[in-house]
């Protein structure tokens, strides 16, 4: 049975032939040492989760505080 | 219609949990595609045939497939975050395993099986529950977002892993993987993703508290219940969306999964060089990307299953481009229009099913959908290889697949959407307060 060869649809195994051009293509339009182009790759697949996790964090933490504040004018002045 | 910001004008915490999960399909399905970078080399190190590494990935498809409806299953029990969780982390560690594979056989095992199973927790069926049930106003555009995850895994990952693999080896690139997948995914989905929005006490959208109580005083459900909603899962199958929604899906999977496999053999039939049909692949999945979020938007604002039925019947028209046109014209033509249709019917199905059966069973609905889709792929990939060996052409199986995609298209417009969809037809129960009689189900 032939090796199957995705074109993205959900999670299928990408086709070596099409591997192989898009490194080609990569290759001749940056000409980047390998290394080079895994730093900057490197970089872009930190970046997302990084800021998701902040914001998402930040983002938690002032609706707490919003609460916190909420919860403290409700309370009878003695 | 689109959710509206809450009073500080913060961002509907539902869309974190949307980018949890885009990135965990970004990781899943990245690395799993990057499978083919290695393929070569294992090759060569191993002295087994392509065919012998093709089968390890075949049984991968299959179990990926026959997974779904146990997780779907599970998720409606358990809810939805344990399970991403532990298939996220077992997929890690798995990932890392990879590279002390040193024969077929451990390949077999560890990607055909523990890895492909796995990855039945993070599929488009599996994250979708989540989507579902944080979403209703803006289902689909929230699941195409997080089914173009794959996508964007794809192009990221699969350089990312060549170059690693050309600056180490390939056993260094399995455990990078796995390393990413245990350091960033596994932490993300665990701080973020919530299986309802009442976990957090949130509702679907961002709505308010007020927008609640007021849908509540009018006796519309809070969080709406699928007209055809079902006690059991099995009864859903007793009504005709279930069986039009599967039914236009496993074409889905019988056109997708078989063009996937022999598209460059077919175009080796037709003198055309695996590096234009490698370009067209290239095209296809661009224009791919582009058009789930473009569909997933717009089909907030309109029927489903209008949609539905339209990129059925677009990949039908690519279908007979195959055929009726000459071998270059053939293969620009499959790739522009087929790449309008390839994914944008992942986040219509989901959301459609959603629509009309609710939350309740959508694991095990969505489950069983995909895993006809992937079941009727295989049997779709062994046929017209079958047929080509037959005929030595693949006209006729592209035929087959035209008149099925042209059934596909027809039986996904007839969907009576706007009786049996919550968006049209919203579940009015019976008021305990005002009525004495018992509030009815809504099947």
């Amino acid at each position: 049975m032939p090796l199957p060869r995705s074109v993205l649809h959900h999670a299928e195994a990408i086709d070596p032939t099409l591997a192989a051009w898009i490194r080609h293509k990569i290759d001749d339009i940056l000409g980047l040492e390998p290394v080079t182009i895994v730093a900057i790759l490197g970089v872009v697949i930190l970046a997302f989760p990084v800021w998701l996790g902040a914001s998402a964090v930040r983002q938690r933490r002032r609706a707490e505080s919003e609460a916190h504040s909420a919860e403290s004018l409700d309370v009878p002045q003695s | 219609m689109t959710a509206q910001p809450n009073d500080s004008g913060e961002r509907f915490y539902g869309w974190y949990v949307v980018g949890a999960l885009f990135f965990a399909m970004f990781l899943v399905v990245g690395t799993r595609q990057g499978f083919g970078v290695f393929v070569e080399t294992w090759e060569e190190e191993w002295g087994v045939s392509v065919g012998a590494i093709s089968a390890a990935a075949s049984i991968g498809w299959l179990l990926n497939g026959i997974s779904q409806p146990f997780y779907g299953r599970l998720a409606d029990r358990i809810g939805g975050r344990p399970v991403v969780l532990v298939s996220m982390t077992v997929m890690g560690f798995a990932f890392i395993a990879m590279a002390f594979v040193n024969n077929v056989w451990m390949l077999a095992l560890l990607y055909g099986v523990i890895i492909s199973w796995a990855a039945g927790g993070i599929s488009p069926s599996m994250t979708g529950i989540f989507v579902v049930r944080w979403f209703q106003r803006q289902r689909g555009t929230a699941m195409s977002l997080l089914i173009s995850g794959g996508s964007v895994g794809g192009l990221v990952l699969i350089p990312f892993l060549t170059y690693l693999f050309l600056a180490t080896n390939w056993q260094t690139a399995w455990v990078v993987a796995g390393v990413l997948t245990l350091v960033l995914g596994v932490p993300l989905l665990w701080g973020i993703v919530r299986s309802d929005p009442s976990d957090m006490g949130l509702h679907p959208d961002g709505d308010s508290d007020e927008l609640m109580s007021e849908r509540a005083a009018s006796g519309v459900d809070a969080v709406p219940v699928g007209p055809l909603d079902a006690a059991r899962w099995q009864d859903s199958y007793h009504s005709a969306p279930m069986w039009q929604l599967s039914t236009a899906y496993v074409v889905c999977g019988i056109t997708t999964a078989s063009v996937a496999v022999h598209f460059v053999r077919w175009a080796a039939s037709e003198d055309i060089s695996p590096g234009t049909a490698a370009l067209a692949f290239g095209l296809l999945s661009g224009i791919n990307a582009a058009s789930v979020l473009f569909v997933g938007a717009v089909s907030d604002r309109m029927q489903r299953k209008t949609l539905l039925g339209a990129m059925y019947l677009i990949r039908a028209v690519a279908f007979l481009a195959l055929i009726a046109l000459p071998g270059q014209a053939a293969l620009w033509t499959f790739a522009i229009v087929g790449g309008v249709s390839w994914l944008a019917t992942v986040p219509l199905t989901t959301s459609l099913t959603a629509d009309v059966y609710g939350l309740r069973h959508i694991g095990m609905l969505g489950g069983l959908t995909l895993m006809v889709h992937q079941l009727g792929g295989a049997l779709a990939v062994v046929l017209f290889g079958f047929a080509f060996d037959v005929w030595g052409s693949y006209d006729i199986p592209f035929a087959v697949g035209a008149v099925t995609l042209v059934g596909a298209g027809l039986i996904s417009l007839t969907i009576r959407e706007r009786h049996v969809s919550a968006r049209y037809a919203p579940v009015v129960r019976a008021r305990p307060d005002l009525d004495a009689a018992p509030a009815g189900g809504s099947g």
